[in-house]
């Protein structure tokens, strides 16, 4: 029988596409970004019907090359494979769409490499996703870490040595990855995801198994930066340009939970991660500070595109959280928070770009009357913070609501209060926002007469190419929220890894 | 023999290359907006 091509299109074309891009920037530059787009567009597409098809078919697996899986590599995709695959795509579908007048304003003369690294990047985190090895894994997470130093290190004044900085950090993280897979590879002869959970439970004994768990989980901490591993994202996402941080932010972090959710309760058990030592249980206390600490030092910040930053180490916390709890409702939880954090961090970050691309300082501020300038991008800031705090409509507060039953769940009362405190605090690090966009009267207005044309709007609003993703993202907001029961019932149920 | 050790050894020497030309692509950025690759003078001058 012929197997479904699609997961190998949804990597190829885009790493082909990175590659031909560069040559025909050679020819003709402004066909790159149509071609870029057209690439993400096939992935993104191919994404929707792998998801279609391992919900009614089952689980697909492709094998690289036409060798059996033990010894070939082996792409295999489940439905959390696919939820995420496509969470990826799309999202990075739209943020190349916006992505064009952004690099026009800030590095017009390297657009060319910008798009080819993009695409890279993509590739990478789409490939992390997708495979079934974990050798390969390692692979495509330097591919994507790669592209992503040089993305960020085209940014503004800090931007080189950040990057440098977040280089050295992730490579020691990938070390630790690497090891950890040479460890597994010494005890059991196999790379392959499905062969090693056949193969360790017997193995769970031993040293080597304990020290390669230990290693993976340092290292992929590092990468998705939990807490106290943090400490290269804050200054290499706010330097880094906003159209790569619209990007990375939302995406690599998602993608390193993803990997952490893989291997903690698929190629381990559930049962070895939880009883045999406690390292669900530390996930989650390591997580319940990586909350508090990251939403105290975003109220702390003055620049909005930093104090989001922080907000996003946080939420990192909210999906270990989940990971950590390690039953059934912190789980949904978790897998729900991976696809809404995306949503809103996406949101969020094309916001901050579409500020600046109108040359607004990104000071909190000086933000005062912005929403007249720019009435839509403000809606759309307001849903996305409003899902962040944890209001109904918005889909942030669905995955609260599961993580919190998942804390009630493991009678740990404390991540109840840290989860609810999280929410206050970050109520009051957005309305600080909101409320100098909407509410302060502008510092002329003090001194003029009394104004007369408040309700007027003076129209000023980001390019259609961002305005539009970035509408887009907000509606998504919206109806992922009101949709949450359907995609529980019919995705994340059939993603929660078995034993659930 | 068991080809798979040297492959994977392969791979990750030319993974671990490419990291290190990336770094030395950075360094050489940093020293041309810095004019040094001290790390105590590179956070003086940005603090500035």
């Amino acid at each position: 029988m012929m197997a479904s091509p699609f997961p190998i299109l949804i990597i190829v074309v885009p790493l082909i596409s990175s590659f031909l891009i560069i040559l025909l920037g050679w020819l003709k530059k402004n066909l790159c970004y149509p071609f870029m787009v057209a690439a993400l567009a096939v992935s993104a597409l191919s994404s929707l019907a792998i998801l279609q098809e391992v919900i009614h078919h089952g689980i697909l697996h492709y094998h690289l090359g036409n060798w059996d899986p033990p010894w070939g590599i082996e792409y295999v995709i489940d439905p959390l494979n696919a939820f995420v695959l496509v969470i990826v795509s799309v999202i990075s579908l739209l943020i190349a769409i916006a992505s064009k007048k952004m690099v026009e304003r800030e590095f017009p003369h390297k657009a060319v490499f910008f798009y080819c690294l993009f695409l890279l990047q993509v590739t990478g985190l789409l490939g992390i996703v997708v495979t079934g090895d974990v050798f390969n894994l390692y692979v495509f997470l330097e591919i994507a870490s790669l592209a992503g130093y040089a993305l960020i290190a085209i940014g503004e004044d800090g931007a080189p040595f950040a990057s440098f900085n977040y280089m050295i950090y992730g490579t020691i993280g990938a070390c630790f990855y690497l090891l950890s897979v040479g460890y597994l590879y010494i005890v059991t002869g196999s790379l392959n995801m499905a062969d090693l959970s056949r193969l360790l439970p017997d193995l769970y004994s031993s040293r080597v198994v304990l020290m390669a768990f230990a290693f993976f989980v340092v290292g992929v901490a590092i990468k998705m930066a939990l807490f106290p591993l943090h400490v290269w994202l804050p200054d290499a996402y706010t330097y880094a340009p906003s159209s790569v941080t619209s990007l990375v932010a939302p995406l690599t972090t998602k993608v390193g939970a993803y990997v952490m959710i893989r291997i903690m309760y698929t190629v381990f058990e559930p049962n070895f991660s939880k009883v045999a030592i406690p390292a669900a249980t530390i996930l989650s206390w390591v997580a319940f500070f990586a909350i508090l600490f990251g939403c105290i030092l975003a109220l702390g910040q003055k620049d909005l595109k930093r104090m989001l930053v922080y907000v996003l180490i946080a939420e990192v916390g909210y999906i270990a959280l989940g990971v950590g709890l390690g039953n059934r409702n912190g789980l949904t939880g978790a897998i729900l928070h991976i696809m809404n954090d995306a949503l809103m961090m996406a949101c969020l970050f094309l916001i901050v770009g579409a500020i600046t691309y109108k040359g607004w300082p990104r000071r909190i501020d000086r933000f005062i009357g912005l929403h007249k300038k720019m009435p839509v991008t403000m809606a759309a800031f307001v849903i996305s913070a409003l899902s962040v705090i944890g209001i109904p409509p918005a889909c942030g507060f669905f995955s609260k609501w599961y993580l919190v039953l998942g804390a009630i769940d493991a009678k740990q009362w404390l991540f109840v209060a840290v989860l609810l405190i999280s929410s206050l605090l970050n109520a009051i690090l957005f309305f600080r926002v909101i409320e100098r966009a909407y509410f302060e009267p502008g510092a002329n207005e003090h001194n003029a007469q009394p104004v007369k044309n408040k309700t007027k709007f003076i129209w000023d609003e980001a390019p259609l190419s961002m305005l539009i993703p970035t509408v887009l993202l907000a509606a998504g907001i919206l109806s992922v929220g009101l949709l949450s029961g359907t995609i529980i019932s019919e995705v994340i149920q059939l993603a929660l890894p078995a034993n659930f | 023999m068991n080809p798979l050790p040297h492959v994977l050894m392969l791979t990750a020497i030319v993974v671990m290359v490419s990291t290190f030309g990336v770094a030395l692509a950075l360094l050489l950025m940093i020293y041309r907006r810095y004019q040094t690759l001290e790390e105590d003078e590179i956070l003086a001058l940005r603090r500035k």
